[in-house]
């Protein structure tokens, strides 16, 4: 196979500077991602987990790779011993530290200072181990980020929203953006992200609006059948059971159109340079997707899950574009060093550390 | 020579220069004594192949040869690559192939489930087992602290039965306790419970908690003997402490599986619980098994216990043979003990 399509692009440098519409391609399949999740996972059990860092330097490669913008592929360059370095830590310490609190629970005590000051030194070099490993074009990307400034953003801010019942919440959320996504780089290029907070106020004013909706059609959906079987078939299992089914699917929705419109949020006003991009997620599109990969993950007791995980990164790229204007070929290297420690990105991955986009 | 020159493979790709995001168009052609010619529009540069690092094949994605000086080659001409690593005796790997085969998948699958069923069935009990052996008795104690204390006031209020009546109980649990290692932390409590209704627990460390309505429903002593000696057999195998153990190498196990490839907590969470209750099935059966060794070491008929299993399966409504044994967290009483028709 020979790339003749990129050869053109960068031969003829354009030089018109009119704004040019990119998408981004995913090119993973299903079938291909569940054979090098299952080979992965036999050799990981057979190492006792040992192998696990190296697949999952081979997973990261392997969605990175897949997915390539104006002809040309992303990267995954971590180093699978700085991984698995970075995991034996984290799973020796909270395993310590969990027996030690069932024996002496005071140690318990330590969870909230740790969480407090523990979390944004988390949150910043998982940031900076990730985007610094990952490349497009032979340029790393990078994260300038800093610890003062995750401890405001998620810390500080935090608990302004929480001491104000909720008040400041959409300028939490805003604060944790700008750092997470104004702080990135690609080459020597910062990011920008410049959103007002009224933005994040107008969101989840209209967040809560709908949610409220749905649950009301939910409820009135579930007074109907009610109504309709008679109040004494309430205990009964086909119906109990339809009524939870009403609001678990009320209850994806809900959060299908939270997840899409955050992710609008977050990279639709994001800037590199003089580009853009472009986010145009639905919340009932989301919903929709999230709804199949569960049913089809739980009827086949998990064995969907590579094919579900490789529909949700096809949705979410298929709903996002670059908007290029001018000449891409015109970034250039950052001269930070190399970073190259995974502590941090192992902890926030092992405890699922939720970022906030 | 000739073999060498129509063996020579052409490859296209892309040359990165680590410094700019410009690619220039680029093509690698393998020549003799281990060199590459990498050749571009207005220059040529010969590679020496030993100082290059080729990337890992995965899949369909593009691979890249990464120069000693920096600045990097990508291609998606894998077989290319692979056939020019041969030529310069370099192994493409063999879990890239293991990857592409969906008979090697197949494989992995039966085995990773087989590995699954082994290790949930005998793996975890017999681990937490002997973690649970190195652990000090202090630390069952610290798990049941202030269980009790919770349940007092929602689910439990004092017990009504009469001080004499109460009295006579806990002689009874002495009885049960005489001659038991590691005594000195049992303690028994009674309790009126009109919610949980007729039932007896044990609190890790050495706490038997029995309701009023299962002495109601008792009609001889020896019968709530042989169930103080079901819950004293908990403590003594320390099944609080096992069960916990054995939750965290539950979700490891299902975190390890299914962390990388699936956000659906709900799925890791479920199945976990659903393993959780066979083994407290086990755990069970394995306190049945002390009471009925215990009453037989104590001249107490086994039809004792039998009886007010009978009784408290007949009292709860439940058949025997349920569909959803399963799912329960105890044994069909069938099992347990010998019903009269």
């Amino acid at each position: 196979m020979s790339n003749d399509n990129t050869d053109s692009v960068f031969d003829a440098p354009a030089p018109v500077t009119a704004p040019r519409t990119l998408p981004f391609e995913f090119r993973g399949s299903g079938s291909e991602y569940f054979r090098i999740w299952i080979v992965n996972l036999l050799l990981t059990i057979i190492t006792l987990g040992i192998y696990s860092a190296w697949a999952k330097v081979r997973r990261l490669r392997y969605f990175h790779g897949s997915t390539s913008l104006d002809g040309h592929a992303f990267d995954y360059h971590a180093e699978p011993k700085a991984i698995l370095i970075g995991r034996l830590i984290t799973v020796g310490g909270y395993t310590l530290f969990v027996l030690a609190g069932k024996i002496n629970p005071l140690l318990n005590l330590v969870v909230v200072p740790l969480l407090l000051f523990g979390l944004p030194w988390v949150i910043m070099r998982s940031r900076r181990f990730h985007l610094r490993m990952t490349s497009w074009r032979g340029l790393r990307f990078g994260f300038h980020g800093d610890y003062k400034g995750a401890f405001k953003a998620y810390i500080l801010w935090w608990l302004a929203a929480t001491f104000t019942a909720g008040i400041l919440f959409p300028v939490f959320l805003q604060r944790r953006l700008t750092y997470l996504l104004g702080n990135s780089a690609y080459g020597s290029q910062r990011a920008g992200y410049d959103v007002a907070i009224k933005q994040f106020y107008a969101f989840y004013g209209w967040f809560i609006l709908k949610a409220l909706g749905v649950l009301i059609l939910a409820a009135v959906v579930c007074g109907a059948l009610v109504a309709t079987t008679g109040s004494g078939a309430m205990g009964s299992a086909p119906v109990s059971g339809t009524l939870a089914a009403v609001f678990f699917v009320a209850g994806l929705l809900v959060a299908g159109i939270y997840q899409a419109g955050q992710l609008n949020l977050a990279f639709g006003n994001l800037t590199i340079g003089p580009h853009r991009i472009e986010s145009t997620l639905s919340g009932p599109g989301l919903a929709a997707l999230l709804l199949t990969n569960a049913l089809l993950i739980v009827i086949t007791l998990g064995l969907y899950s590579p094919w579900a995980k490789v529909r949700l990164i096809r949705y979410q790229l298929a709903h996002m574009q670059v908007i290029a204007t001018g000449d891409l070929g015109d970034f250039t290297a950052s001269a930070t060093a190399d970073d190259s420690k995974a502590l941090g990105d192992e902890i926030s991955d092992f405890f699922d550390v939720d970022f906030g986009i | 020579m000739s073999i060498l020159a129509s063996d020579a493979r052409v490859i296209d790709g892309t040359y990165f220069d680590g410094r700019s995001a410009r690619g220039v168009a680029a093509r690698l052609v393998a020549c003799a004594n281990g060199r590459c010619d990498l050749q571009m529009d207005d220059q040529q540069r010969c590679i020496d192949m030993a100082s290059v690092k080729v990337s890992a094949r995965i899949a369909h994605i593009p691979r890249r040869i990464d120069f000693s000086g920096g600045g990097h080659f990508e291609t998606l001409d894998n077989d290319g690559i692979d056939a020019l690593q041969i030529q310069h005796a370099q192994h493409p790997g063999l879990v890239q192939w293991f990857e592409r085969q969906w008979k090697v998948a197949l494989f992995s699958l039966l085995s990773v489930v087989l590995v699954a069923v082994l290790f949930f069935t005998f793996g975890v009990p017999w681990l937490a087992q002997r973690v649970a052996d190195v652990m000090p008795v202090s630390a069952d104690a610290h798990l049941g602290k202030g269980v009790l204390e919770v349940l007092d006031g929602r689910l439990l209020k004092p017990s009504a039965l009469s001080a004499e009546r109460q009295l006579q109980l806990q002689q009874r649990f002495d009885e049960v306790i005489r001659n038991q290692r590691g005594a000195g932390n049992w303690q028994f409590e009674l309790r009126n419970a009109p919610i949980v209704g007729a039932n007896a627990f044990a609190l890790p460390g050495g706490t038997v908690v029995m309701t009023d309505q299962l002495v109601a429903l008792a009609q001889h002593d020896e019968e709530l003997m042989a169930v103080m000696a079901h819950e004293v057999g908990h403590v003594r195998r320390r099944h609080g402490l096992r069960q916990l153990l054995q939750s965290l190498g539950v979700s490891a196990m299902a975190m390890a599986v299914f962390g990388d490839v699936t956000s659906l907590s709900t799925f890791t969470g479920v199945a976990p619980a659903l393993l959780q209750a066979g083994y407290s099935r086990d755990m069970e059966r394995e306190a049945d098994a002390y009471s009925r060794v215990w009453m037989g070491q104590h001249g107490i008929a086994q039809r004792r216990f039998d009886d007010l299993m009978c009784r408290l399966a007949a009292s709860h409504g439940s058949t025997s043979g349920s569909k959803y044994d399963y799912f329960a967290s105890h044994p069909a009483i069938s099992e347990r003990a010998r019903c009269a028709q």
